[in-house]
């Protein structure tokens, strides 16, 4: 009996079905809905999903995804050009920019090494990292990426091969307690890092 | 910092957070997951331009079909004088895979719900009307949602808009547990 729903609305759940975290009846529930919308409210979902591809881009210095190249933060004046943050998703860099507590560049990966799903460093944007520091404005690089194997082993990476020997400072986010949390309940890897990155009073 | 965010994202995180179910935060996972898949991005995109133009309503069921001649209406050995009424398209999918149901249907798409603003005027209660005041319809099965919104959408079906055209209404039973 499911060949009673027509193809053009199975095409559509089974294109929700591809984003992550929405299963075949999520999608289905979104399909009928749209359905029962007026035309307009697919048409803009349809626009909106052009539109960023067509009016987006990445910035040709950190990579970050903009309108405009260079981005906004590349291109702001203000900021301190001698330090980056590199991170593995441009979400990392929003997550950043809210603490408000760094004013320096950024540098985007997309992605983080992983011989799992196939990820190797050729394929994340370490080269133009590289080249960035190369050009010697650079002074420090803090690498931001994910805490775990997969963050662990790019940035071990990047500093052991990829920028070895380039003179320049890199550091690494400290893991430490969370804020609000309790030692009690933290995991013994967290607070042993906790320990090792200890800050004097 | 949401400036931080170029435009055409946040429109598309917009767009998203619109849908039922959907929140802020599950909407800028998408984009920025469709950001690193531009096939799944311009799958969607078409996928949703072809639900549109390639689909309508059967002017008879209000169902969603694809052709002018809607399969269940157009099938001559389905019992015309039974029509079923449900909320969606999905709830007559469900209904015909259980195979215990030969009559035809009626789609309302949706249920009256006062708290999201959709009245009787919203949903396909006139044309329910229209094909029972035509007289080949001797029994309305009301099959709405167990509910708030599907009990008062059987309940104006009944007491309104089919009352006293001289037909048999009756409702799926509901046991009092689930």
């Amino acid at each position: 009996m499911s060949n009673a729903i027509p193809e053009p609305v199975t095409k559509l759940i089974d294109a929700f079905s591809r984003l992550p975290g929405v299963g075949p009846k999520t999608a289905s529930r979104l399909t009928y809905y749209l359905l029962s919308q007026p035309e307009d409210v697919s048409e803009a979902l349809a626009t909106a999903l052009r539109d960023m591809k067509s009016n987006t881009q990445f910035c040709s210095v950190c990579h970050n995804i903009t309108v405009n190249d260079p981005c906004p933060i590349c291109s702001d004046p203000r900021r301190d050009h001698h330090t980056i943050v590199v991170v593995e998703e441009p979400l990392d860099v929003l997550a950043i920019e809210r603490t408000g507590s760094f004013d320096g560049l950024y540098h985007v990966l997309h992605g983080a090494i992983s011989p799992v799903n196939g990820i190797g460093p050729d394929k994340l944007r370490i080269q133009e990292l590289v080249t960035r520091v190369e050009k010697g404005e650079i002074l420090e690089v803090i690498i931001a990426t994910n805490p775990g194997q997969e963050g662990d082993a790019t940035a071990m990476f990047i500093q052991k091969n990829a920028l070895a020997g380039k003179g320049v400072k890199i550091t690494r986010l400290a893991r430490g307690l969370p804020v609000g949390g309790d030692i009690e309940y933290v995991d013994a890897v967290t607070l042993s890092r906790a320990l090792q990155g200890r800050n004097e009073l | 910092m949401s400036n931080l965010i170029p435009e055409p994202m946040s429109k598309l995180i917009d767009v998203f957070s619109r849908l039922p179910g959907v929140g802020p935060n599950t909407a800028s996972r998408l984009t920025y997951f469709l950001l690193s898949q531009p096939d799944i991005s311009e799958g969607l995109a078409t996928a949703l331009r072809d639900m549109k133009s390639n689909t309508h309503f059967c002017p008879v069921c209000c169902n969603i079909m694809v052709n002018d001649l809607c399969p269940i209406c157009g099938d001559p050995r389905r019992d015309p004088h039974r029509i079923m009424v449900v909320e969606m398209p999905h709830d007559l999918l469900t209904i015909e895979q259980t195979g215990s149901y030969n009559g035809l249907y009626h789609v309302l798409h949706g249920a009256i719900s006062p708290a999201k603003s959709i009245g009787p005027d919203k949903l396909r209660i006139r044309e329910l009307v229209e094909r029972v005041e035509m007289g080949e319809v001797s029994e309305v099965i009301i099959a709405t949602n167990p509910g708030q919104e599907g009990d008062a959408t059987a309940m104006f079906i009944q007491k309104y808009s089919l009352a006293g055209k001289g037909i048999k209404i009756t409702r799926l039973h509901s046991s009092g547990l689930s």
